[in-house]
């Protein structure tokens, strides 16, 4: 299974692809909004889940998310939000705009775990 | 009153510190001094706060330290750190650390909104201020490494 | 320092619904949390809001109390927990294990003065401290050549109220990150295979600890007696009445020669009466008061 980390920064890519990899998952990176909608395309077939950060220049992590869902051949890729943005009112409009999930930064490597689990709803060692 | 407030700041932003760098390296740090203190380490991470209330945040730290930072971080040798690195994770740092105080402020006379991080680098960099306004800063240390922190908010409500 | 702040935020949990949340999860986990982190249930608890479609924190407690979802208060648990996850934490309990315990309690074994060694390890998040133990056992045990005594005859208990966490340290598989936390080189060349990105802790270690789920707000009784209790890091996010409480059970669940691993701080108004202070180097542990080790 292929993840797709869209972060700007490259040491948030690195801890999700660590934690990520140990769990048997590929990642595939994009830098920032405009890049993850140029690359969607070419590998939505592959991937099991968007892990999209919310502050990004350009285009905002919620921008890329509402974009992607306006597009029928995504409609059914599960996104995961993963931000410092913790407010509620963050989380709820991301949940309302199609985010199926979100995870608030810092997190440690066992939540993330929990949260890749849940989002793709693996149980166990089914990976 | 007023120093009251910026105890109060202090406290947050030097806890949210704290609990982020526990968080995502494994590493544990204390506040050993709050004194007005304006000097830097060689790299500093920094963000303009904006909003309701206008600032900025500076998070430095020398570059050993950074070093052992963003291996404990990322499971990666400290040999392998690349300076690429080094700025990356403190810019983060300071994103993390800006976002969560925004959350812990919310709605209270100290809220404010983020911006983009950047990164200031050189020898014997220090902040001053005009007008008399206060810097909250904060030394946070432990075993593994040491970061300043400062925070300066162009007014105080 | 109490009351950071004048008010919580206004338009996120208000303070009568922070209350009702406080006291909820007081009630079902004995965690405490304070006003300056009300912030936390806003964080922790908005994506189970949204997916049951509610808006306030008021409709989301209705909607807890309706049992609608009979898991409900254990997902809240599990959101609001968090956890430290490092090897051998401090060092000192495994130093004084190989120093002074383990010695004694081989000794037990051999002569058939104890048939079995207990050991709980509460609140052990996801592994880090059982498994840290049982490498120590092992290792000592392999190391000093003891003959006519192995793991098997250690009972490794690990608990946690978190059931997220149990369920990735039952699968003693961590990833680099979580790996070099604490851990030596010596164990983990040791004790794990890697096997592609993930460290695989070796089965004949990881079987040896049983993992439950427990609240230590619960009655301790069906647990029977240890040799060594580790409760750390756990007792401070609890009210003074409940760290009593934890401390006055745990009691009744230790072994007359039994020793109690705490966090690195100092609880001592609370275990004086019962609990004797010992100092390994800079580090406390405790055991009964009545018992001369």
């Amino acid at each position: 299974m292929k993840l797709f980390v869209v972060d700007d920064s490259l040491m948030a890519r690195k801890v999700i692809k660590t934690v990520a990899g140990a769990l048997g998952f590929e990642t595939i990176e994009a830098q920032d909004g405009i890049e993850a909608l140029e690359m969607l395309p070419n590998i939505y077939s592959e991937i099991s889940l968007i892990l999209l950060d919310w502050n990004m220049p350009g285009l905002s992590g919620y921008d890329v998310l509402v974009k992607i869902r306006e597009n029928d051949l995504y409609a059914q890729l599960p996104i995961m939000m993963v931000t410092t943005e913790g407010q509620k009112s963050h989380i709820v409009a991301a949940i309302r705009a199609g985010a199926n999930n979100y995870l608030t930064k810092p997190f440690t490597a066992d939540e993330l775990e929990s949260k890749l689990m849940e989002c793709l709803q693996i149980e166990g060692d089914n990976i | 009153m007023r120093l009251s407030a910026l105890d109060k700041l202090g406290f947050v932003f030097s806890d949210v510190a704290i609990e982020i760098v526990s968080t995502i390296a494994g590493v544990s740090l204390a506040t050993a001094s709050s004194e007005q203190d304006g000097s830097f380490h060689e790299m500093v991470g920094a963000m303009q706060l904006s909003g309701k209330n206008s600032g900025t945040l500076f998070i430095s730290a020398h570059e050993h330290d950074l070093r052992v930072f963003c291996a404990a971080m990322t499971g990666t040798p400290k040999d392998d750190v690349s300076g690429i690195d080094m700025d990356d994770a403190l810019c983060e740092l300071v994103n993390m650390v800006a976002g969560n105080a925004k959350l812990r402020l919310g709605n209270t006379a100290y809220s404010f909104n983020l911006t983009t991080p950047f990164l200031l680098k050189g020898k014997n960099i220090s902040l001053s201020t005009k007008r008399r306004i206060p810097i909250i800063a904060r030394t946070l240390a432990g075993k593994e490494l040491s970061l300043k922190l400062k925070v300066i908010f162009s007014q105080y409500p | 320092m109490n009351n950071i702040f004048i008010r919580l935020p206004y338009n996120s949990i208000g303070q009568k619904e922070f209350k009702l949340f406080k006291a909820l999860l007081a009630k079902n986990s004995g965690i405490d949390i304070p006003a300056e982190k009300a912030y936390l249930f806003e964080t922790r608890l908005a994506k189970m809001m949204a997916d049951v479609g509610l808006d306030s924190f008021a409709e989301f407690y209705k909607y807890i109390q309706s049992g609608a979802d009979p898991l409900a208060v254990q997902k809240i648990i599990n959101a609001m927990t968090t956890n430290e996850t490092l090897w051998f934490r401090d060092a000192a309990p495994w130093k004084i294990m190989e120093d002074i315990l383990l010695p004694k309690l081989i000794g037990a074994l051999l002569s058939g003065r104890k048939s079995r060694i207990r050991i709980w390890c509460a609140a052990v998040s996801t592994g880090q401290e059982a498994y840290s133990t049982a490498m120590c056992i092992d290792d000592y045990l392999t190391k000093n050549a003891v003959s006519g005594v192995t793991l098997s005859d250690f009972d490794i208990v690990a608990t946690d109220i978190s059931t997220r966490v149990l369920d990735i340290a039952k699968k003693g598989r961590y990833d680099a990150i979580s790996i070099q936390r604490g851990l030596s080189d010596y164990y983990r060349v040791k004790y794990f295979t890697k096997n592609g990105s993930a460290w695989h802790l070796d089965p004949s270690i990881r079987d040896t600890v049983k993992f439950s789920a427990f609240n230590l707000d619960n009655d301790f009784n069906h647990f029977g007696t240890f040799d060594i209790i580790f409760c750390r890091y756990v007792l401070i996010y609890f009210s003074q009445a409940l760290k009593k409480e934890i401390i006055s059970n745990i009691y009744g669940s230790l072994a007359d020669d039994g020793i109690l691993f705490l966090g690195n701080y100092t609880l001592y108004d609370l275990l004086e009466d019962n609990y004797k202070l010992n100092m390994y180097k800079d580090f406390s542990y405790y055991t009964k008061k009545a018992v001369i080790l």
